[in-house]
């Protein structure tokens, strides 16, 4: 309000000034700023907390503060959290929060329910940093079960005295049209991410919070109708997901959105830069073009239901297996405890490949009904593979895309239970005097609508506790050693059997004491080897090397590393890089370039040995490269080729502060050739192929015969005198 | 009003050290000249506000807009230009005697209105070092960082002790080191306090490969490290840049720089794993 001739002329040449020194705010809600007197108005007719004072929290609302050990702070401290500024932001005071402040909410946010309920909102803060930055989000928990935190992000407003908004972006205040948020949480963004840093953290670092409002936008936009994955953008629109058989806005289930032009163009843009110029995968990098071209749709587009996945789309065409899209919020998992692997039905009339159960020890409806051997014949009345290119979203898949339906088989029964789909799983009962597979009649069929069977207790606020579970599947139908801890990622152990010592191991961790079993286990070497490595979660260059040392020789089992040096780099530049490398020692003094050369004892390297393979990556990538040049007997049993991940990889920044990082390959690798021959080509994007596709049968299953460990074990028992 | 930038402040002086045997820090130093402190002309922000008082009382604040990056450049080189990975990754910190790592700070006014990376002060004349990823990439490009002092004046912030080098890879299988220098055309800027002196090395060419910004204080009084960049070489518009003090072509490593990388590079372990959670 302009109250006088001198507060006009104020008014004009701020507003000439500001024009010459700084470009328009991005949207017209500069109306609840007062550019006369600098400060900021609530709307009266909205809700607001104006953090003056402890006191200043409406009815029902209450705080807590915990530390950074998560000790809760005693109420009595709380007045003293709270900064009296007169000429603050808005009102009388702001929270002073960060640093030994770690953790806050405001609880009682479902209070307002009657208010908003129905309404479509928005929540906005704004937020003074002075060392800390505290990530700010809103939280539903139906019925007292934590489900998903909507964060806030920057909307590109801010003051020229450091002030930032954050903002939800629009989202509807009941999730699933049942549930209103219950808190709004505060945490110290650089305390959380010590955990998996070597950042340090100042305890006095604080960040200032003040003008916390909701805004009604009207009436909620997501249907209350029922809806499959296949529906959801027919029923849920340009800003919703099918969650649990309910349409719930996509900001809640992968995060939020950029709402401003501005910002939404200058994240993609840098996120292009990032893969472009980070991305070591030669395969990869000539997608670069096409992932640029689908990333720039989005700049048109600012539906909430499309910006998440097209990124996870856009890096999925990388065919980098390292590389994964960054998240910026992560809705509640909940599981499925059973296990699906890729394998043939071959008890059904035409043997189809199809996911089979390899394992239902938990509870639950699905879990307490299936059995081994049971194939998951469809999905929502589509075959399982067709249903999981409809499921991109749900089902993320990098690296080679041959191998993509073998990874996709375990993801698929969590797929369905997020989106509400209908599982169908055939049954072939055989007794033992049955010959063949079951005719048409003869097979059983048995239904799991997970809308029913978790969604409608979910959205009752009863979740039923058996989705709480989480069974790790490791893509073996059997184990040997079937040891409690054979699914660790740093196990390694044995058996023996007859003449053949079956190895198992998930990966090449390369920790200490996995690098003393391989000595141990493979010095002196056995008669032959089946080494199964099935679910090959790579490792580091030690434990790959630890292990091919002694498999192989190093003539035909090194590699070098490479990150993409440009276009010039050719065979005269990588003799160069490898002098460099003789001559230093180090990678850093090289560009980057690292040669892994195996110079170990090669103690097995005359031995057959069967490789069985389903789920590898990066470590045991190399391990599978390498295996393919050894002399002796060697042969790969898989269902389809590793994953094609050859090169060191790395998270990539933080730019959206988000839950999980995105991650890419910062380099490509090659075998290596005494003249340095390039010839036999980058590795990355082309998985391993296997010497024999194995997939387990579902006859087998009905035995409690693990089909590929068979066929590896009658092929090793061919290769002994 | 707390931004206050200096457009002009005097010759600045390359001062060689000899290196400390007793630590890691390399040899270069920054030095600055105090002398120019004084010399400060008022920025726009300040303008308004005298203009302002000369009619009555100001706004206590204006809306402005602010990028998601702030001022930094969409292409710039460095992996981690905000330090959001101090994980090795995008920067590492390099201390003997460090307990705690260093810190990400958030504060109203920054060089290109970013986040800034404290370095806390040592006791025992230590060093206390921090290195950064590039990706070259052959072209002409510009590195820059701002390295700042939290001080009472400007006599007490000189970067007496601070150097920043870059450790390059070129495609002739050489490695070579660049001091870089501070930047005469860039103004000197007191933001939150902390008296900003930008660095550059200027037309850097020909490097492959990761190079790496290499930014040590020793001895470790508190560096605050803030809008890394690492561009396409821009001409200067502005006809200053024959002014401008030339950086020496890069040079061969030390054998204190060699074992600086090798004390880095063990803090690293090549990572060959899925980053994510396993598929099941």
């Amino acid at each position: 309000m302009i109250r006088s001739p001198t507060q006009l002329v104020r008014l004009v040449i701020f507003l000439l000034v500001s024009t010459n020194l700084y470009t328009s705010p991005p949207d017209s809600r500069a109306a609840t700023f007062d550019p006369v007197t600098g400060r900021l108005l609530l709307d009266p007719n909205g809700f607001g907390i104006s953090f003056d004072s402890l006191e200043a929290l409406p009815n029902g609302m209450t705080y807590q503060f915990f530390d950074p050990k998560h000790v809760q702070l005693p109420a009595a401290d709380f007045p003293a959290f709270f900064q009296s500024d007169p000429l603050g932001l808005e009102g009388g005071g702001a929270l002073r929060f960060g640093g030994a402040i770690y953790k806050g909410y405001i609880l009682g946010l479902d209070s307002l329910a009657s208010r908003f309920g129905g309404k479509r909102v928005e929540f906005r803060v704004w937020q003074k940093m002075l060392g800390a930055q505290a990530t700010i989000g809103v939280q539903w928990r139906p019925a007292g079960n934590y489900a998903t935190t909507l964060r806030f992000r920057r909307t590109g407003r801010a003051t020229d005295d450091g002030w930032h908004e954050f903002s939800s972006g629009p989202v509807d205040f009941l999730l699933g049209g049942e549930f209103a948020p219950s808190q709004v949480v505060f945490f110290d963004l650089d305390i959380y991410q010590k955990r998996s840093s070597y950042l340090g953290f100042e305890s006095s670092s604080r960040t200032l919070i003040d003008a916390f409002e909701i805004i009604d936008l009207g009436a909620a936009v997501l249907p209350q109708t029922p809806c499959t994955l296949l529906s959801e953008k027919e029923v849920c629109g340009p800003e919703g997901f099918c969650q649990y058989g309910r349409c719930v806005d996509a900001s809640l289930v992968l995060g939020h959105v950029p709402q401003d032009e501005k910002i939404r163009n200058d994240y993609l843009t840098r996120l292009k830069f990032d893969i472009s110029t980070f991305e070591g995968g030669r395969l990869p990098r000539t997608f670069l073009d096409e992932i640029e071209t689908l990333l720039d749709t989005l700049k048109q587009n600012s539906g909430a239901a499309a910006f998440w996945p097209t990124i996870h789309d856009a890096i999925s065409r990388l065919r980098d297996g390292h590389a994964f899209p960054p998240q910026p919020d992560r809705w509640s998992a909940k599981y499925v405890p059973v296990c699906l692997h890729l394998g043939m039905a071959d008890l059904l009339p035409q043997s189809p490949t199809l996911p089979l159960v390899f394992s239902a020890i938990a509870p639950g409806p699905l879990a307490s009904t299936l059995q081994e051997g049971d194939a998951l014949a469809s999905i929502d009345g589509l075959p399982p593979k067709d249903w999981a290119k409809k499921a991109a979203r749900l089902v993320y898949v990098n690296g080679d895309p041959e191998a993509a339906t073998v990874f996709a088989a375990p993801k698929l029964v969590e797929a369905a239970l997020r989106s509400g789909s209908t599982l169908v799983f055939a049954r072939c009962e055989r007794k033992p005097d049955d010959i063949g597979p079951c005719t048409a009649a003869e097979v059983q069929y048995l239904t799991f609508d997970m809308a029913t069977l978790f969604g409608t207790p979910f959205w009752a606020g009863e979740a039923p506790p058996w989705a709480d579970t989480r069974q790790v599947c490791d893509f073996r139908f059997r184990r040997k050693p079937d040891s409690p801890d054979a699914t660790l990622k740093t196990f390694a152990g044995y058996v023996d059997q007859e003449s053949i010592r079956t190895l198992l191991i998930n990966g090449t961790p390369g920790d200490a004491q996995w690098l003393k079993d391989i000595e141990q286990f493979l010095s002196p070497a056995p008669e032959a080897l089946l080494l199964d490595q099935r679910h090959g979660l790579g490792g580091n260059t030690a434990g790959m090397e630890a292990l091919l040392s002694h498999l192989t020789s190093p003539e035909n089992s090194s590699f070098e590393m490479l990150p993409f040096f440009g276009d010039l780099f050719d065979q005269a530049a990588l003799l160069l890089a490898r002098a460099c490398y003789a001559l230093t020692k180090y990678q850093s003094m090289c560009g980057g370039f690292l040669p892994v050369k195996l110079e170990g004892p090669a103690s097995a390297k005359g031995i057959p040995v069967a490789l069985l393979n389903s789920y590898d990556v990066s470590g045991n990538d190399f391990v599978s490269a390498a295996m393919v040049q050894r002399s002796a007997p060697t042969r790969i049993f898989s269902p389809g080729p590793t994953m094609g991940a050859f090169g060191i990889t790395s998270s990539l920044p933080r730019h959206y502060q988000g839950v999980a990082l995105g991650s890419i390959q910062i380099g490509d690798a090659i075998m290596a050739t005494e003249d340095g021959d390039t010839s036999l080509g980058y590795l990355t994007g082309k998985g391993v192929a296997p010497h024999e596709v194995v997939l387990q049968k579902q006859s087998d299953a009905l035995l409690g015969i693990d089909t590929m460990t068979l066929r590896a074990e009658t092929w090793l028992k061919e290769q002994l005198p | 009003m707390t931004i206050r930038s200096i457009r002009h402040f005097g010759l600045l002086v390359l001062v060689l050290l000899a290196t400390s045997m007793s630590t890691g820090c390399p040899s270069n130093e920054i030095t600055t000249d105090a002398s120019s402190a004084d010399a400060s002309i008022v920025d726009a922000a300040t303008q308004n506000d005298q203009l302002f008082d000369s009619i009555g009382e100001a706004p206590l604040r204006r809306l402005i807009e602010r990028p998601f990056f702030g001022q930094m450049p969409l292409n710039n080189r460095f992996f981690d230009p905000q330090f959001s990975m101090v994980t090795g990754a995008g920067w590492l910190q390099i201390c003997e005697t460090c307990t705690e790592g260093p810190i990400r700070l958030f504060l109203p006014h920054t060089p290109d209105e970013q986040p800034l990376l404290y370095l806390p002060a040592l006791s025992e004349e230590k060093a206390h070092c921090a290195w950064g990823a590039i990706k070259s990439n052959a072209e002409s490009t510009d590195v820059s960082i701002w390295l700042g002092r939290r001080a009472a004046s400007a006599q007490e912030a000189q970067l007496s002790g601070v150097s920043a080098t870059l450790y390059l890879y070129f495609q002739d299988g050489t490695q070579r080191a660049q001091t870089l220098l501070a930047d005469s055309a860039e103004p000197r800027q007191v933001l939150e306090d902390i008296y900003w002196y930008r660095v550059v090395a200027e037309e850097v060419t020909g490097s492959i490969g990761w190079s790496y910004l290499y930014v040590c204080d020793q001895p470790a009084q508190g560096l605050y490290l803030a809008a890394p960049r690492a561009v396409a070489h821009q001409e200067s518009k502005s006809g200053e840049e024959d002014q401008r003090l030339r950086p020496p072509p890069p040079r061969p490593l030390t054998a204190l720089e060699r074992n600086l990388l090798k004390r880095m590079e063990k803090r690293k372990q090549p990572v060959l794993r899925s980053p994510q959670p396993d598929p099941s």
